[in-house]
């Protein structure tokens, strides 16, 4: 239906179940996608931001098709399903350290046919040139790498099966920041090549700005705010969106995201709050909060907030 | 170019990721193990030519040089038929060797292949298998032991088959516990993402990571499986006359100990030695491949 | 709530085990070759005469069947008569168990005795020479046989000296103190007879020394680990590396009287940790001493019948026991 994007996500709910009684019952569930309407724009990348925990990466995981959610759709608008492929946060744990390196990239390639040897090894000294890697290092093991090589190397990997969509689940996190500039404008330089469609998973807002062209906040398993990048990042109109751009300065400070916010708690995500989630933590709470909330399209972004119209003015600090 | 050296067979395709320049230089800083695996050397290489060795037939019966002391003639003096001890302490020790390899490699491969199965299909199937190998684990093993051999009949190959099968539930644990550890990881979940089959995972990822705490775990037992075979042998559960044993010539020997105390000393003494080596061997290649396990 | 939980799984899991276990001793028992009405019965007795004791002892029923009875037994604390000595095998340990037990705890008491401040030595000495030892006896320990040490000390101290005896537990022209505790030791020493405690003595040392020589590395080994890790977790700035402290009160030779983390470091986090080590050996040490012991006492090993159904019997009282 609609050819702009790559994917539909609509009202994606994920529950894990947590605990067990002595029957063998869930206690409970950890609600952590709590439903989520989304569409991945073709071609561009989206960035999604929001504290540790807020269900990003289990976002990531529906996206992928390794889990399904408890409920929604995912819809996908290309063929074969191995066209979304993904780059991980951990570039120690995500390379088998028993395969070399031609192995390892080709590794989505070989695991669904079986591809001649020779084809494999022309197919990973041709990816290993694109993402700046010398070719003598195809015999060798993940082991021997630096961190900034090993995620040159899960590029690579994720490149091998010609995706659409790649998802990005903090690819640079890991990295030292020259290192991971030298990521970013090699993600940057592919996407322009290969009209690749990015899903950009980061704690770092001023990486989400360089890279994304759009971007959507998530608190507690919901997006709050979506929108073109430049907008949602410079006129924040949800109030969240506001605390984490306010707390930017901080975070570089502190180096993490979580501590600067964690004046006040991430409620859990165990029971559900009754009203709008960011209500505990919101300043402008006030009547009509106490009800669950809806996305509003707004002229440039969507927010889910009752009480905003207009952008949040930064708080001057005292 | 280096197609060609990456074999299909995967132990030797293990082998050759083996980091041997690594292991070699740890290997060096640490004399006993360095020892222990010499004297491995040494006794696979005597066990193995046992016939150019040997000086005498270890079966012949000499009855006019019974029970001689040990001489030029008779390295380790004879036995109560006047069978050469010196060569039938070379030829016994393919038995024990053999029963260390044997239990090893067939404890070895049962139990890992349970070990992967349970741990890859998890659920109900997985507890019911590690309840089965909790109960196996939680009867003493050597009583255990004694009663699967005692039951078989007694004979070495029994004897080797009774340490196997309650070895199997050590394999089992060590080859889930490590399946479960790398299912985890998330290059499993990236081979996930590829939609490459179980079938992938268990020959690409599973299998090449658990190879090593499995190999470790088969050095160290073949120590104790040697001792443990030539012990059931002196108690009548393993080898039996007149085949050449460590453990059967102790046991014979034990008769003549006070007058002919090289009978049973010399068969004891290769066990121990043999023991020893194997031991110091594992237990080094364990620190070094495995060093959290350390001095447990 | 989840302590109960914990409990209750610990309960059905140990139910299933102790099912499991009656499972494997029933199989092997009926494994073994051989029929025990015609053991019973000997040689020369008529098919008739066989025939009567199998039906009197329900060896004609189907297996199954036998299973139930035999577990039927066991609930109500008969666990089966003795083939071999024709006794109750609950007698039968009544008799066996203590000297066992007593030789088990003579050379546990050896190999703790030296294996402790050996472990704590190695783990302060950490890689210097006193590890190396302790690790070559630890090593060797594991690896020599123990039926073949008990043999060379019998050589030794029998054969060649003539100061130990080669086996038995006490002294034959002596009198055997009026049983108490069932351990020669203490009942001799209740009845105020010296003579015949030096006897027992006498009698154990051998093969204690060869259990406990065969398990003293293992302690040491265990104790080095235990000691080394209390060490990183009560001083984890030091990386491992003793307080020095420790190491002044190892040098003025105190390790030998005093718990050395009682007495230097002031805690009682070690403690636990010791303990722990010494106590997973204790259940191992048991067990060879059942084997050693009955090697030693000249009982000779129980191959075939004579493991029968006594089984279970043996692994509670050595479970209790260990
Ligand atoms: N397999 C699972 N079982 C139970 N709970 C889970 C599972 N996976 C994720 N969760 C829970 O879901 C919530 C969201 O987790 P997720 O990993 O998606 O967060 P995240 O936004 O990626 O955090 P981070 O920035 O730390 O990576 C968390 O509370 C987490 O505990
Ligand atoms: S709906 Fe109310 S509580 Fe929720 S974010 Fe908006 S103002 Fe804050
Ligand atoms: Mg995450």
């Amino acid at each position: 239906m609609n050819t702009n994007s790559v994917m539909t996500l609509t009202n994606i709910h994920m529950r894990f179940p947590f605990g067990e009684d002595w029957r063998g019952r869930p206690r409970g569930f950890v609600h952590a996608l709590n439903g989520i309407d989304l569409d991945i724009p073709r071609g561009k990348t989206l960035g999604i931001v929001g504290e540790s925990g807020c269900g990003k990466s289990t976002l990531a995981q529906v996206l992928m098709g390794i889990r399904k959610p408890s409920e929604g759709e995912v819809t996908r608008y290309f063929g074969a399903d191995h066209d979304v492929q993904i780059v991980f946060q951990d570039p120690q744990s995500s390379l088998n350290a028993r395969m070399p390196v031609w192995r390892v990239i080709t590794e989505p390639v070989f695991a669904v046919s079986k591809t001649p040897k020779a084809e494999l090894r022309a197919l990973a000294a041709e990816l290993a040139a694109k993402v700046g890697l010398r070719p003598e290092v195809l015999d060798r093991y993940p082991h021997e790498f630096s961190g900034g090589q090993r995620q040159r190397i899960a590029i690579a990997r994720a490149l091998s099966s010609d995706p659409d969509v790649i998802v990005l689940d903090e690819p640079t996190s890991a990295l030292d920041i020259s290192i991971q500039a030298q990521i970013l404008n090699l993600l940057k330089e592919l996407q322009a090549a290969r009209d690749l469609t990015y899903i950009f998973i980061s704690h770092d807002i001023s990486v989400v700005r360089y890279l994304c062209d759009e971007v959507a906040v998530m608190y507690l398993g919901q997006v709050v705010e979506h929108g073109a990048s430049e907008v949602v990042l410079a006129a924040p109109r949800h109030p969240y969106t506001r605390l984490l751009l306010d707390s930017i300065p901080t975070m570089r400070a502190t180096g993490g995201l979580g501590e600067a916010l964690s004046n006040t708690d991430l409620p859990s995500n165990r029971n559900l709050p009754a009203g709008c989630f960011f209500k505990d933590r919101c300043e402008l709470a006030g009547v009509g909060c106490d009800v669950r909330q809806n996305m509003v399209p707004t002229e440039q972004a969507q927010v889910r907030c009752c009480q905003t119209t207009a952008a949040i003015p930064q708080k001057v600090p005292a | 170019m280096s197609d060609a050296t990456v074999s299909t067979n995967p132990v030797k395709r293990a082998l050759s990721r083996v980091d041997w320049g690594y292991l070699w230089y740890q290997v060096k800083k640490s004399p006993l193990t360095l020892g222990g695996g010499a004297v491995v050397l040494i006794v696979l290489f005597l066990v193995i030519f046992a016939p150019v060795f040997a000086t005498h037939d270890p079966n012949a019966i000499d009855l006019r040089a019974r029970l001689a002391a040990p001489s030029w003639d008779n390295f380790f003096g004879t036995d109560e038929v006047g069978r050469d001890l010196y060569s039938r302490i070379l030829y016994g020790g393919r038995q024990s060797v053999a029963v260390g390899f044997f239990v090893v490699v067939v404890a070895g491969s049962i139990g890992t292949f349970i070990g992967v199965f349970a741990g890859l299909i998890g659920g109900r199937v997985d507890v019911v298998i590690m309840r089965m190998m909790d109960v196996v684990l939680s009867v003493p093993s050597l009583v255990l032991i004694m009663a699967l051999a005692a039951a078989l009949g007694p004979s070495l190959i029994n004897a080797a088959i009774a340490i196997a099968l309650v070895r199997i539930p050590v394999y089992v644990r060590i080859s889930r516990g490590q399946t479960l550890l790398i299912r985890e990881m998330s290059f499993v979940t990236a081979a996930e993402t590829f939609k490459a089959s179980k079938l992938h995972i268990l020959r690409w990822h599973i299998l090449p990571n658990i190879l090593s705490p499995v190999m470790v775990q088969a050095t160290l037992d073949l120590g104790s499986t040697i001792l443990l075979a030539s012990a059931l042998s002196f108690i009548g559960l393993g080898a039996q006359q007149p085949t050449a044993e460590w453990g059967a010539m102790v046991a014979t020997g034990r008769n003549y100990i006070l007058d002919q105390w090289w009978y049973s000393a010399f068969p004891g003494f290769a066990i121990l030695i043999t023991a020893t080596a194997f031991n110091l061997l594992g237990d080094g290649i364990r620190d070094i491949l495995d060093p959290k396990q350390k001095a447990r | 709530m989840s302590f109960l939980n914990v409990i209750r799984r610990r309960l059905m899991f140990l139910i299933l085990v102790l099912f499991g276990v009656t499972v494997i001793t029933f199989t092997i028992s009926n494994l073994i070759p051989g029929d025990p009405a015609r053991m019973i019965a000997g040689d020369r007795a008529t098919p008739e005469i066989v025939q009567n004791i199998r039906e009197a002892l329900g060896l004609d029923k189907p297996l199954p069947v036998q299973y139930v009875r035999y577990l039927e037994g066991v609930v109500q604390g008969d666990f089966g008569t003795s083939i071999r000595t024709r006794r109750p095998v609950l007698e039968d340990l009544r008799i066996f168990f203590p000297a066992t037990l007593e030789l088990a705890l003579t050379a546990l008491l050896f190999a703790t005795a030296l294996g402790i401040p050996l472990g704590v030595a190695s783990a302060v000495w950490k890689d210097k020479p006193i590890d190396h030892f302790v690790r070559v006896i630890a090593v060797t320990g594991i690896s020599t046989p123990a039926f073949w040490l008990g043999l060379l000390v019998i050589l030794l101290f029998y054969g060649n000296l003539g100061w130990l005896p080669s086996g038995g537990r006490i002294d034959p022209s002596l009198e055997m103190p009026t049983r108490v505790t069932g351990f020669l030791m203490i009942d001799s020493l209740l009845a105020g007879d010296l003579q015949a405690f030096g006897s027992a003595l006498k009698h154990i040392l051998l093969p204690a020394f060869t259990l406990g020589f065969v398990h003293l590395g293992v302690v040491a080994r265990q104790v080095r680990g235990h000691a080394g890790r209390a060490a990183a977790r009560l001083y984890p700035h030091r990386q491992g590396q003793w307080p020095q402290p420790l190491q002044d009160c190892l040098h003025r030779g105190t390790a030998q009287r005093h718990d050395p983390f009682d007495h230097c470091a002031g805690s009682r986090a070690g403690r636990p940790a010791l303990r722990d080590g010494v106590d997973r050996n204790r259940l191992r040490l048991a067990w060879h001493g059942r084997l050693c012991g009955e090697l030693y006492s000249g009982v000779g090993f129980p191959s075939g019948h004579g493991l029968h159904r006594g089984g279970l019997a043996g692994l509670c009282a050595d479970q209790l026991g260990g």
